[in-house]
């Protein structure tokens, strides 16, 4: 008999124990290319693999060439880049009034927020180390480089960066915040260099490589050409070792520095794609096979 | 009190004729709230089976309808995800991108669809366009204006004037943290007698200051102080020059209200009469936009003017109500637009060698049409009447226009 409520009750608990991670379901994955890490609290990791749910407090990661977004109940829309790791802290949203709150933690990598619901009423915070970032009802891309946050503001309303020297906000798209405040408007081909870390490599690839190289060296005149490598159609960035070729300053220098007219191309549209692949902490970049190992 | 009877009467008039406008433009706001529904139920669908991308096309084409090109792009941003060859869902979304200004964005997914030559011809146009527009946008500087010609015919009269005018809008981005510019508005417009037409006019004015966003985003409020000259000569004696300054303020509100107001202080010289004039006016109102193509805009305004010999008090209301609508089968380019106007106006004049009050209504209707993208034609029919308790100064008239113009 004792042995019975014992069971009952362990059973009880643990069912207990698993409902609020089930309840806690914030948002699911609406893509991932070709995979995605999540560790809900409490649990081990899983794989997060389209149409997952994912929960309040979850670590999602993903490795050198993984990326991924993620769809939440308030139509914002998070797109993870490669080598990034976020925590979703808070999401409290009710449906019926558009209420709620909306926070996140990014230690590293590169990340776009596309603002819902949540945000247009009060502004979703953006943790990043040595900074926080408030988004309201705007598009944003945020991205930590050798420990340093950075903030473009895409589109939208407003985008303000705090820190413990600084406080700062933008209405310009296009442009930066770092932890000294405004840095001025993001230099076009770095920006498409960004973008292109999170967009479809298959679409990428198509890009000629002549226009590649050619946008390459007017995006980053700067560059070593021992930092690059061509595999195929694809010119690849050693962007970690391009990121620790300067400091910081230099970098973030570079990173709003006007850049080239991109016009050009075909069509009478303009090309501006190079392809850059960042490796992990610790891999060096294989130029024949564009693999961090 | 027969004046003010007749005054309710006119007002009456003039809202009975515009109430039905805003009870039929009032129906887009309920088909609004319908599609509103229907996308809270696709947007459930979809959250549910996250890789379906009819239903992300469908929650893509439901958001742009309801003008939240936001999140049409953070949808078609899934959808290529999951397709990247998807031309056509690439296109659309740097369509969105440039819709929310998002210039960058835009031409990164236009840039990757011109290297794959994936654009049919239609297609390459209007991405070259968007294209356009964001280096235009990216240069800091933008000058957009309207060229329009044509002729009007007061009916009772019988009389024509040929009638032009010109509208430049300069922006100057003026740099920093903040998306501001210093904007310069110059209008000029000419009326020329025609057939038995028998007054010419002609008016120039120019605004300039910097548009300030007071709380550092582009959804807060806009302030823009400014300097004004003006310059207005008239075959029936009334040369002006005036020059003043004032400060606009306008505001987008959360949802679909706008409110606005311009406060301004000039003086003006009538070369005619030597009259000097002090002139203080303030403009106030609200639009409401009943769907993205349907809105009402009321407006009401007081003016004193102070002269050497003469003082006048104006005040006045106004309300404009329009919708644009997709062009009718057989006609190729841009919406088309119908507009209702009707506006009041009770000017007391003191001093002078006539004082009196008049009472000015009016009410019309103004219909565009484009032929190209750039190329459009207006007719406009209106009926204006002004009551004064001076005898000499009542006239009623009606009047139509057609006019040829041209948007860059």
């Amino acid at each position: 008999m004792v042995r019975s409520f014992l069971t009952i009750a362990i059973a009880a608990l643990s069912l207990a124990c698993a409902i609020p991670v089930a309840a806690q379901s914030i948002g699911t994955v609406a893509s991932v290319e070709p995979s995605m890490r999540g560790t809900p609290p409490g649990g081990g990791a899983r794989r997060l693999d389209l149409g997952t749910q994912v929960v309040t407090d979850e670590t999602i990661q993903t490795d050198g060439i993984g990326r991924g977004q993620i769809l939440f109940r308030d139509q914002s829309t998070l797109a993870i880049g490669p080598n990034t790791t976020i925590v979703l802290d808070t999401f409290v949203f009710d449906p019926a009034t558009g209420d709620g709150q909306m926070g996140l933690r990014m230690t590293e990598g590169v990340l776009r927020f596309i603002g819902g619901t949540l945000s247009e009423r009060t502004p979703a915070t953006i943790a990043l180390p040595g900074a926080t970032i408030g988004i309201r009802g705007s598009t944003g891309l945020f991205m930590v480089i050798n420990g340093e946050p950075i903030a473009v503001f895409l589109s939208g309303g407003q985008m303000c960066l705090t820190s413990d020297t600084t406080s700062a906000c933008t209405s310009r798209r296009g442009g930066v915040l770092t932890q000294d405040g405004y840095a001025g408007p993001i230099n076009p081909g770095f920006l498409n260099s960004l973008l292109g870390l999170l967009d479809s490599s298959l679409a990428l690839d198509a890009l000629s490589s002549g226009a590649i190289n050619q946008l390459a060296e007017q995006a980053f005149p700067e560059i070593d050409g021992a930092l690059t490598s061509q595999v195929g159609d694809t010119v690849v960035l050693d962007l970690d070792r391009f990121f620790l070729d300067f400091t910081a300053d230099e970098l973030i220098d570079l990173l709003t520095s006007p850049g080239p007219s991109n016009s050009g191309g075909t069509g009478g549209t303009s090309v501006t794609s190079p392809i850059l692949i960042i490796c992990p902490p610790g891999t060096v970049l294989d130029p024949t096979t564009a693999l961090c190992t | 009190m027969g004046n003010r009877t007749h005054w309710a009467c006119r007002t009456a008039h003039a809202l009975a004729w515009a109430v039905p406008l805003c009870v039929a433009f009032a129906v887009p706001s309920h088909a609004q709230s319908s599609l509103a529904d229907e996308r809270a139920a696709v947007f459930q669908r979809m959250f549910d089976d996250p890789a379906n991308p009819a239903l992300m096309l469908d929650y893509a084409r439901l958001s742009a309808r309801m003008g939240d090109f936001e999140t049409v792009a953070a949808t078609l941003e899934r959808l290529i995800a999951l397709q990247p060859e998807n031309a056509a869902a690439r296109l659309q979304l740097a369509q969105a991108y440039s819709a929310i200004g998002a210039d960058p964005l835009a031409q990164y997914h236009l840039s990757i669809l011109s290297s794959a030559g994936d654009l049919p011809p239609a297609a390459a146009s209007r991405a070259a366009a968007v294209d356009a527009a964001a280096e235009t946008r990216a240069s800091g500087s933008s000058v957009t204006g309207r060229v329009t010609l044509g002729v009007s015919r007061q009916v009772s009269a019988a009389t024509d004037d040929l009638t032009g005018s010109v509208i430049l809008d300069w922006r100057q981005d003026m740099g920093g943290a903040h998306d501001q510019d210093w904007r310069t508005q110059f209008a000029a417009s000419v009326s020329a007698p025609g057939d038995g037409g028998a007054g010419e006019r002609q008016s120039l004015r120019l605004r300039t200051g910097p548009e300030l966003r007071i709380s550092q985003s582009t959804q807060g409020p806009l302030l823009q102080p400014y300097l004004q000259i003006e310059a207005t000569r008239d075959s029936a004696g009334s040369d002006l020059n005036t020059y003043g300054f004032g400060v606009a303020y306008h505001h987008d509100l959360q949802g679909a209200w706008s409110v606005f107001s311009d406060v301004a202080v000039s003086w003006a010289d009538n070369l005619s009469t030597g009259e000097d004039v002090q002139i203080g006016a303030l403009t106030m109102g609200a639009s409401y936009a009943f769907s993205p193509g349907t809105s009402a805009r009321l407006s009401v305004n007081g003016q004193r003017e102070n002269g050497t010999t003469e003082d006048r008090t104006i005040q006045g209301a106004g309300l404009a109500i329009g919708h644009s609508f997709d062009a009718p089968v057989g006609f190729d380019g841009r919406a088309w637009s119908l507009v209702g106007t009707a506006t009041a106006q009770r000017t007391v004049v003191t001093g002078g060698t006539t004082p009196r009050t008049d009472r000015d209504y009016s009410f019309g209707v103004n219909l565009r049409g484009y032929m190209t993208d750039d190329l459009f034609w207006t007719v406009g029919l209106s009926r204006s009447t002004r009551l004064s308790d001076a005898a000499g100064f009542d006239s009623a008239e009606t009047t139509a226009s057609m006019r040829l113009g041209w948007e860059f």
